[in-house]
């Protein structure tokens, strides 16, 4: 009998501890979450498996992430990636084709980020990227280096344009005049144009730039018996031009079952546009969208079209991204861009930066409310994330598309760096987090004369202390009209109000 | 206690033990009562009357061409929405369910229209990025059973005030260094009725700019109401590489002070190293990773400029048994710049690491007088 007892107790022991896996039957009540917007509608519903799967886009702008550092902005390379991923494991063949428009600037750091999107268009399976107008803004001995089709060169290959030209030589191989390519059993024929507006922009009348730009309709009549001799099944033109010229192509070469046209819309329609029996397609900007060009050769119609919105609710980052992103950033390391003299430019008031700690000996009210802001804690968001992000986070502390808005002295719409701005952490540690003097403009003279005054009142003059006083003073209604929107614009920061936002900064004391 | 005792003891309490990490296992995936994980209750916006009478959205007209608008400016249309139904019909309007840039004014959420009675719907929004067009479009859900969301759509097409051609940027090509190079463009504008440029600020003294007003023939190519041919000049002398430099024309225009032009070209050096594995900063060929047994090739594009000979690579110093070099001439390219290829051959071999300690450096000897030698750096890791 004795024996029993241990056993029961133990039995009773197990109950009680096997009923903490539900142990939140006796935890406090929590208040619902206020009800959420519906999901996005599920992408590519009712779509059968294509013969053939296209992703469309263009007009990147050199966004490589979402349009913006806020999370809940759309677009992102990684996204994209994500669902390619996502369909080549359905078993769909799936290929991509490129406008250009891949840069907004074509700066050092552009060259870099241009390698890191091709690179990852490129593993995403594109077959091509239209020459626009801003991959011709990167020197031609550069795209040449790139593109030419050869050992070791992954990108080679894939710069297609019927009317560009690089060193007056038509037969280079950069760009492609077309490409024809198999994709789930069929072929796809593409070629690219470049508009009229763009020519004159890239290749300006009497200056040597080694960049010549055909009249499109007749390169592309050039074009087409040499393609269309491959017979491919579907025929695409990537448009790199207004819409009205996209619209006159297509009219013009019906052969083009598709074009795709820049010069649309941020946020496009989700329908094609009918051009004869042409779908004239826009993909919008910044990457936010992907494009599905589904290919059914027996149905009627063949074609199927679906704009997809790359949103955070439905598409997880690839992590072949974050192999792309940490090789983009540490390049930028590397080549210590955020030093470079590129970005280097005069502050316009001819002042210099002193840095937040200079302005608290003072204004030691101010400083201590900025002390406790988010604005003083910048610089972490970029080294470390974040909440909830630390763990995976790649830091961007040396990306100056990123350092803008979050160090001190920069031109954030502009991203350059003003002389005594923020340069890297040790030479400049007194200029990390967004501080006094992005708003307030430099301070280094309204600090030497208020310095010299408290020494001895007939040190300065009185005009000159006013007046350096006066130009750092910034009231609410010019931070709101030019200021604050500098970096928080409608990308980086959408949830931004004026009137909630300043009360959580503003500092009206003069100590 | 016996030894047995004690045995089916020490059994029952490895068996205890079992049941409750195996009971607790599944407690534990349940997701009864877990307040704080349980998602949020979807809205799917005002709720459908099971039996009726049932309002009826009806919007005639969801799509409107507002026209051409500047940079900046800030638009509104109102939409009518009629309800031809036999009950209330409720509104609800979303920031999420607009387009950026655009907002839904003057309807609040829950809003409602009686039976045969209508309201305007205001869209809102701004042009804050100078593009060729726009269009904004934001959702309104209802609880009309056959019109759960309607959407309303504004298009149009974006102008600038003065517009500055070929672009902001100015390409002034490839730099000669012995003339000087010349660009040309224009700041004009389709709306305005006068601009004058009062001077031109650069910090360069290499590039002067000057400007003169369009003459009558000019605006009327351009469809201009006035503007300014612009011409700038870089002279000879500028840095081997990069060359950009901004310009800025001051205007009287009360809206536009000034104007800020990119100057942008490029001024080569005898021989330029191109390709995506070079490191024109550091000079490195960055052959990554790869495995010893097999070896790894890239190929560098180098251009050669205003050198009427063949170029040859004449020597490599020093010697390398794992590192070979061989160019190759692109026979295709005709123009002024021609172009070789170099093939960078990490042969197989023993594992090396030359990433992350110092890089291999050679010096690569060429025919051309000016550039007679080369210093590479080749950064891999074989393993």
């Amino acid at each position: 009998m004795p024996n029993r007892y241990p056993c029961a107790a133990l039995i009773t022991i197990s109950l009680l501890v096997s009923g903490c896996g539900g142990c939140s039957q006796t935890a406090p009540p929590v208040p619902p979450p206020p009800p959420a917007a519906p999901p996005p509608k599920p992408y590519l519903e009712g779509w059968e498996k294509p013969a053939a799967a296209l992703f469309l886009s263009g007009e990147q702008f050199g966004y490589l992430e979402p349009c913006g550092c806020s999370l809940t902005q759309s677009g992102g390379l990684a996204r994209r990636a994500r669902l390619e991923a996502i369909l080549r494991e359905k078993g769909w063949p799936v290929a991509g084709l490129d406008l250009g428009g891949t840069l907004k600037r074509s700066r050092r750091q552009d060259q870099v980020k241009f390698d890191a999107i091709l690179t990852g268009l490129k593993e995403i399976g594109y077959k091509a990227v239209g020459a626009g107008a801003a991959e011709l803004h990167l020197p031609p001995d550069y795209l040449l280096g790139q593109f030419s089709e050869g050992e070791g060169i992954p990108l080679g290959g894939l710069l297609v344009s019927a009317n560009v030209t690089l060193f007056e030589t038509p037969d280079l191989g950069v760009p492609q005049r077309f490409r024809v390519f198999e994709l789930g059993g069929k072929k796809i024929g593409v070629t690219s144009v470049l508009g009229k507006k763009w020519a004159e922009e890239v290749a300006p009348a009497g200056v040597q730039t080694n960049i010549t730009v055909r009249d499109p309709i007749e390169a592309l009549e050039a074009v087409l018996p040499t393609l269309t001799a491959e017979t491919p099944d579907l025929m695409v033109l990537l448009a790199h031009g207004s819409t009205d010229e996209a619209k006159a192509w297509a009219a013009k070469f019906p052969q083009f079952q598709v074009v795709l046209t820049t010069g649309g819309p941020e946020d496009p329609s989700e329908k094609p546009t009918l051009i004869g029996d042409t779908w004239l397609l826009e993909a919008g900007h910044k990457g936010k969208y992907i494009g599905v060009l589904g290919f059914y050769p027996e149905a009627k119609p063949p074609l199927k079209w679906e704009l997809i919105q790359l949103d955070n609710v439905r598409f997880e980052n690839d992590p072949r991204m974050d192999a792309l992103m940490k090789t983009y950033q540490q390049q930028l390391q590397d080549l210590d861009l955020a030093r470079s003299d590129e970005l280097l430019v005069p502050h316009p008031s001819g002042d210099k930066f002193v840095g937040a700690k200079v302005c608290g000996e003072c204004h030691t009210k101010a400083f201590a409310k900025w002390s406790k802001s988010k604005h003083a804690h910048a610089f972490e968001t970029l080294s470390k994330g974040r909440k909830g992000q630390e763990e995976t986070w790649i830091s961007r502390i040396y990306d100056p598309d990123c350092l803008a808005c979050h160090v001190t002295g920069w031109d954030p719409q502009n991203v350059v760096r003003f002389e005594s701005g923020y340069l890297d952490q040790t030479t400049t540690a007194h200029l990390v987090g967004q501080q006094c003097e992005n708003c307030h403009g430099p301070g280094q003279k309204h600090t030497d004369l208020e310095r010299l005054f408290k020494k001895d009142l007939k040190a300065v003059s009185r005009d000159d202390l006013n007046a350096a006083r006066a130009a750092a003073k910034l009231n609410s209604a010019t931070a709101e009209k030019n200021v604050c929107k500098n970096c928080h614009d409608y990308e980086n920061s959408p949830k931004f109000e004026f009137k909630k936002y300043w009360e959580e900064i503003r500092h009206p004391w003069k100590d | 206690m016996k030894t047995s005792g004690i045995i089916v003891t020490i059994l029952l309490v490895v068996l205890a033990l079992g049941l409750t990490v195996w009971i607790g296992r599944y407690q534990a995936k349940t997701d009864v009562l877990m307040p704080t994980t349980a998602p949020a209750p979807v809205d799917p916006g005002p709720e459908v009357s099971k039996t009726g009478p049932f309002p009826k959205a009806v919007a005639e007209v969801t799509e409107h061409n507002f026209g051409v608008m500047a940079l900046h400016q800030t638009g509104e249309h109102k939409f009518v929405i009629k309800n031809e139904g036999q009950a209330e019909l409720q509104l609800v309007a979303r920031k999420e369910d607009a387009t950026c840039q655009c907002t839904l004014g003057k309807l609040a959420d829950g809003d409602t229209i009686p039976p045969g009675e209508s309201r305007e719907v205001t869209l809102n929004w701004e042009i804050k990025v100078m593009v060729e067009s726009f269009r904004h479009s934001a959702k309104i859900r209802t609880n009309d059973p056959e019109n759960r969301i309607i959407e309303f759509v504004v298009t149009g097409r974006i102008d600038q005030r003065f517009i500055v051609s070929p672009g902001d940027t100015w390409e002034v090509g490839e730099l000669s260094p012995t003339e000087p190079t010349k660009v040309e463009g224009t700041i004009h504008s389709r709306t305005v009725d006068e601009l004058k440029i009062q001077s031109v600020k650069t910090t360069n003294d290499k590039v002067s700019v000057t400007y003169d007003p369009m003459t009558t023939e000019e605006l009327t190519e351009k469809g201009a109401k006035c503007g300014y041919h612009v011409r700038a000049v870089v002279a000879p002398g500028v840095p081997i590489g990069p060359f950009s430099e901004k310009v800025t024309l001051l205007s009287e225009d009360d809206e536009r002070k000034e104007f800020d032009i990119q100057l942008k070209g490029y001024l080569a050096g005898p021989i330029e190293f191109l390709g995506p594995a070079y490191r024109k900063e550091t000079s490195v060929v960055a052959m990554g990773e790869f495995p010893s047994d097999t070896g790894k090739d890239v190929t560098l594009s180098l251009f050669v400029r205003d050198f009427d000979q063949d170029l040859e690579l004449l020597d490599v110093v020093p010697k390398s048994d794992r590192v070979q070099f061989e160019l190759k001439k692109d026979e295709k390219l005709k123009g002024k710049a021609r172009r070789y290829q170099l093939k960078v051959k990490a042969l197989p071999g023993p594992h090396v690491d030359f990433l992350t300690g110092p890089a291999l450096k050679f010096e690569l000897k060429f025919n051309h007088p000016n550039a007679e030698s080369v210093v590479l750096k080749v950064r891999m890791l074989a393993i």
